[in-house]
C-alpha cells in the first residue's frame, strides 16, 4: 500500500517537476545605450558583459562563469547613410590589463575551434528532478542556445544593426582592472578596414 | 552440467544488455522537402556563380544521445540553395567547389554557402517542444578570402520531441520546418541587402560570349522590347538563329492550379518559346517547343541543345539528342508551371519551372 502511494505521488510530481527549460532572449539595447565609436565615426557600439549568475541562468540556462567563460553581448549599429560594413567575428578580441600593468589576451571561443565545453556538467538537477532525461534535455537546450546567439561575421547595411555574444575563456586569468574589446570594421566596397576598440566596464566580473 | 546450462542461457541476455548500452546508429534518409518560399518581385541584377562544395552537398545532421540519428540534409541544402539563388539573382551559374578556376574568366562574383552549426534540443517528454537548428553562412566574394557580403542565417524548426516509435517521422518533420525557416530567411537577407544591389558586373563576360553568336537585331529584324528587358543573357539567346522571334506573351492565368493532362500540356507548350529555370541543375534557359515535336534549348550552362518532346500518360517527356531525357508531371503552382520528377523522392519538389510562355513568330 505504501509503495503504491509513493508511486502515485511520484507520478503526480514528475510532470510538475520535469518541464522543458525555457530561456529568455537577451533584450535589444535602447537607442540611447549605443556608444559612438571613436575610431569609426558612423558606427555605434553597445557592449554588455554578463557578470552575474542570475543573468547567466536567465539567458544561458547555466552559469558559464563556473567554467571560466565570459560572455559579452555586443550590438553594432551602422549609422552611415549609405555604406555597408562587414564585422568579421574572428576579429573580435578582448585584452585585459592586470594591476601590474601586464596585458593578457584571453582565448576567444571560436566557431571553428570551439572549446570543449562540457554542457552536461553545467546542468544541475534538483533533488526531486534528478532524472537523466531532464539533465539531457537541459544540456541540449543550453548547447543550442549557446551556439545560436553567438555573434557571427555579418554585413551591416546602412541604418541597420547586428548583435550577438562573443565568448572568451577567462580560466587562469587573475582579477584585472582594464578590459578592452576590439573588432575590425571592413568597408568591402572601398576595400578599407579599421580597428575599433572600446573599454568595457567589467568591475563586477571576477574571473 | 547445470552451471554450464546457466552460463549458456545468460550469454544472449548479456549480449542484449551490451547492445542496449552501446546504442545504435540510425540513418534517416531525407526526401527533397517541399518548402514554400514566395517569389521575388525585383531580382538582383548580378551574375554570380553559386559554389557548391562537397562538404555542403554531403552535409549530415547528426543527433547524438543514447542512440545516434543521422539525417543526410546535403541534397536538400543544395536543392533549395539553387532554388533561392535562381529566384534572387539573374542568370546564376551553379559550380562545384573545384570549378571556380575553370569559370574564372566568365564569372566575377561567387556565392558560397557553408553550414556553421546543426543542433537539436530535446524536451523531457515526447510531446515537449524540440528545436532543430541549422546555421548557414552565405559569403559573396570576388576572390577568397576577402568577402564582399556575408550573412549567417540560423533556421529553426520547432516541433515535438517525439517518442521512440515516432522519431523517424518527427525528425523529418522538424527538419523540413528548419529548412523552410532557413531558406525563407536567406532569401529575405539577400533580397533586402543594399550592398548586393549596389554591386555590378564590371565585365559581363558570359553575356559577351553570347554576343559572338549571329545577332538578329543587327540584321534588321524587329526586336521585342518586352523580352529585351528580361535579362541580357536571355535576349541574346532569343536572338540566335535556331529560335524564332517571340510574338506575344501567353497568359497562364486561366490554367487551373492543378496537374495538367496530356491535352493541356500539348496546348500549353506546342509552338511556344518558354523561359524557365532548371532548379535541380541550377540554370536558366529558353526552349522552343516546335509543333512537329522537335525542341531547341539555349542556356548559358548547356549552350545549344536540340531534341524531341511529346506527352506520355499526362507527362511531358523530353529526349535530347545527346541521349539524355526525362518525363515529368506538369502542374501549376504559385502562378508558375512546374515540372515534377516521377520518382517518389522528387514528387514534391519541382525540377524545372517554366516561367514565361511566348507564341513563336511563325505561328
Amino acid at each position: 500500500m505504501k509503495i503504491l502511494g509513493l508511486l502515485i505521488i511520484g507520478l503526480v510530481l514528475t510532470p510538475v517537476s520535469c518541464t522543458t527549460m525555457k530561456l529568455d532572449k537577451f533584450p535589444q539595447p535602447a537607442e540611447t545605450s549605443f556608444v559612438k565609436s571613436r575610431s569609426a565615426n558612423d558606427v555605434s557600439v553597445y557592449f554588455k558583459p554578463l557578470s552575474n549568475e542570475k543573468d547567466y541562468k536567465k539567458y544561458f540556462g547555466a552559469n558559464l562563469m563556473d567554467k571560466g567563460i565570459l560572455s559579452i553581448y555586443m550590438s553594432i549599429k551602422n549609422d552611415s547613410p549609405e555604406s555597408s560594413y562587414i564585422i568579421p567575428a574572428e576579429s573580435i578580441k578582448l585584452s585585459i590589463k592586470d594591476y601590474n600593468g601586464r596585458t593578457f589576451y584571453p582565448t576567444k571561443i571560436e566557431e571553428q575551434n570551439p572549446l570543449d565545453i562540457p554542457f552536461h556538467d553545467l546542468v544541475v538537477a534538483s533533488a526531486v528532478t534528478n532524472l537523466a532525461v531532464q539533465q539531457y534535455s537541459d544540456a541540449t537546450i543550453i548547447q543550442e542556445n549557446f551556439k545560436s546567439v553567438r555573434f557571427r561575421t555579418q554585413t551591416i547595411d546602412a541604418g541597420k544593426a547586428a548583435s550577438g555574444f562573443a565568448y572568451f575563456n577567462l580560466k587562469d586569468i587573475r582579477r584585472a582592472e582594464d578590459y578592452k574589446l576590439c573588432f575590425k570594421i571592413i568597408d568591402p566596397i572601398a576595400d578599407k578596414s579599421i580597428v575599433s576598440c572600446e573599454k568595457i566596464d567589467l568591475e563586477k566580473v571576477d574571473p | 552440467m547445470k552451471k554450464r546450462k546457466r552460463l549458456f542461457l545468460s550469454l544472449p541476455i548479456l549480449m542484449v544488455i551490451i547492445v542496449l548500452m552501446i546504442g545504435c546508429t540510425f540513418r534517416i534518409p531525407q526526401p527533397i522537402h517541399r518548402i514554400d518560399i514566395p517569389p521575388v518581385d525585383n531580382k538582383i541584377n548580378l551574375q554570380i556563380g553559386l559554389v557548391i562544395t562537397e562538404d555542403y552537398r554531403n552535409k549530415e545532421f547528426i543527433i547524438k544521445g543514447g542512440d545516434t540519428y543521422i539525417l543526410p540534409v546535403g541534397e536538400n541544402l543544395v536543392y533549395h540553395s539553387k532554388a533561392i539563388v535562381n529566384q534572387v539573382f539573374t542568370d546564376p551559374i551553379i559550380l562545384k567547389g573545384n570549378e571556380e578556376k575553370k569559370y574564372s574568366e566568365k564569372i566575377e562574383y561567387y556565392l558560397k554557402p557553408k553550414v556553421l552549426m546543426t543542433e537539436r534540443t530535446t524536451g523531457v517528454f515526447s510531446f515537449s517542444e524540440s528545436k532543430t537548428t541549422i546555421g548557414v553562412e552565405w559569403k559573396l566574394y570576388k576572390k577568397e578570402p576577402k568577402p564582399l557580403w556575408v550573412e549567417t542565417i540560423v533556421g529553426t524548426g520547432v516541433g515535438q520531441s517525439g517518442g521512440v516509435f515516432e522519431l523517424y517521422h518527427i525528425l523529418t518533420k522538424n527538419m523540413k520546418s528548419a529548412l523552410q525557416d532557413l531558406f525563407a530567411k536567406s532569401q529575405k537577407a539577400m533580397v533586402s541587402s543594399n550592398l548586393l544591389r549596389k554591386l555590378k558586373n564590371d565585365k559581363n563576360l558570359l553575356a559577351k560570349s553570347y554576343k559572338k553568336k549571329p545577332d538578329r537585331v543587327s540584321e534588321g529584324s524587329a526586336p521585342n522590347d518586352r523580352l529585351r528587358s528580361v535579362t541580357p543573357g536571355d535576349t541574346q539567346s532569343l536572338m540566335s538563329q535556331d529560335l524564332p522571334d517571340p510574338k506575344r506573351k501567353v497568359s497562364i492565368d486561366d490554367i487551373p492550379s492543378a496537374e495538367l493532362c496530356a491535352e493541356q500540356i500539348r496546348d500549353l507548350f506546342s509552338n511556344k518559346i518558354v523561359k524557365g529555370t532548371h532548379l535541380r541543375r541550377g540554370f536558366s534557359f529558353i526552349r522552343y517547343f516546335k509543333p512537329d515535336g522537335t525542341l531547341v534549348e539555349e542556356s548559358p550552362k548547356t549552350g545549344k541543345l536540340s531534341g524531341k518532346w511529346r506527352t506520355v500518360r499526362n507527362r511531358l517527356c523530353i529526349k535530347w539528342n545527346n541521349g539524355k531525357g526525362r518525363c515529368g508531371k506538369i502542374a501549376k503552382k504559385d502562378g508558375k508551371i512546374n515540372l515534377y520528377g516521377v520518382r517518389k523522392s522528387s514528387a514534391n519538389a519541382p525540377a524545372v519551372v517554366y516561367e514565361e510562355f511566348y507564341t513563336a513568330n511563325d505561328q
